[in-house]
């Protein structure tokens, strides 16, 4: 059971966080601001986009680490 | 606040993303998809106990493929649609459009060039969700912004400085200044809506 586990936790890190640098690398001087407090409207903020990969990513962990223990 | 293709003396006024209603399709296909996969292992696992491991394994290890592909195809127009910004300074009104791998485009359009402005919203969707399309027409180019949220208050301050940019470009710098409007941005927090319209209509 830990071999499945350790290697969805890797592919999932490999998507999320390769997925994240890229899009990282594109956000670079292209008016994503670092944080809202600069900002008259709110608005959607690296920090937040940060936020979401690091929630999406635990989502895709639990659901598959949850399906995995009860079907392997 | 910093962006490519910005000149030394340009002024940053706005910029925006386009409208959240973009993502609703790659949203919907993803539900759909993992109502797909999951829907498929109930119907493999749940009433037929598979007890040969390498065949359970086997399509476990496929659903879950078709898992990810399905996220990563999410995750990828995602980053895109935050990865296509319009920026407006006092001279220009700029689009960059970037894609995580291939695309790479900066396309810009200088105000005070400007022949006609035009804002279109075609279907009752784009007039309920105040999104629609802006065409910058200028000498030999045309720039159309599609997904323009708020596009009434967008249009609005376009026009502004486009006046601005034209008054400034006819006075050639001399003679009385014409009252530059106020950028967008301040260090002060965030606006109430009441606050954000007297701003945007002053």
């Amino acid at each position: 059971m830990l071999l499945p586990l350790i290697s969805l936790g890797s592919i999932i890190l490999l998507l999320e966080g390769g997925m994240w640098l890229l899009f990282r690398r594109g956000a670079v001087r292209i008016c994503i601001p670092a944080d809202v407090y600069v900002l008259r409207k709110p608005r959607v903020t690296m920090a937040m986009l940060g936020g979401f990969a690091l929630i999406h990513a635990a989502c895709l962990f639990l659901i598959l680490a949850t399906t995995y223990f009860f079907l392997w | 606040m910093d962006f490519q293709g910005r000149h030394a003396n340009e002024e940053f006024h706005l910029y925006y993303h386009q409208h959240w209603i973009r993502l609703l399709w790659p949203l919907t296909k993803l539900i759909a998809w993992n109502i797909l996969i999951f829907g498929l292992g109930a119907l493999t696992f749940i009433p037929f106990s598979i007890e040969d491991a390498i065949t359970r394994r086997a399509i476990l290890v496929l659903l879950t493929v078709f898992f990810f592909v399905a996220h990563a195809e999410f995750l990828a127009r995602f980053y895109r649609h935050f990865l296509t910004v319009i920026v407006v300074t006092d001279r220009k009104v700029h689009r960059i459009k970037k894609t995580l791998f291939l695309i790479d485009d900066h396309q810009s359009v200088d105000l005070s060039m400007l022949q006609d402005v035009m804002k279109s919203q075609h279907s009752i969707v784009q007039k309920l969700f105040g999104f629609g399309t802006i065409i910058l027409e200028a000498q030999e180019t045309m720039l159309r912004l599609h997904f323009t949220p708020h596009i009434h208050e967008t249009y609005d301050r376009l026009m502004q400085l486009r006046e601005f940019a034209s008054i400034k470009m006819s006075s050639g710098g001399a003679g009385e200044k014409p009252e530059k409007p106020a950028p967008l941005i301040d260090r002060g927090g965030t606006l109430r809506k009441s606050e954000r319209y007297a701003y945007s209509s002053s």
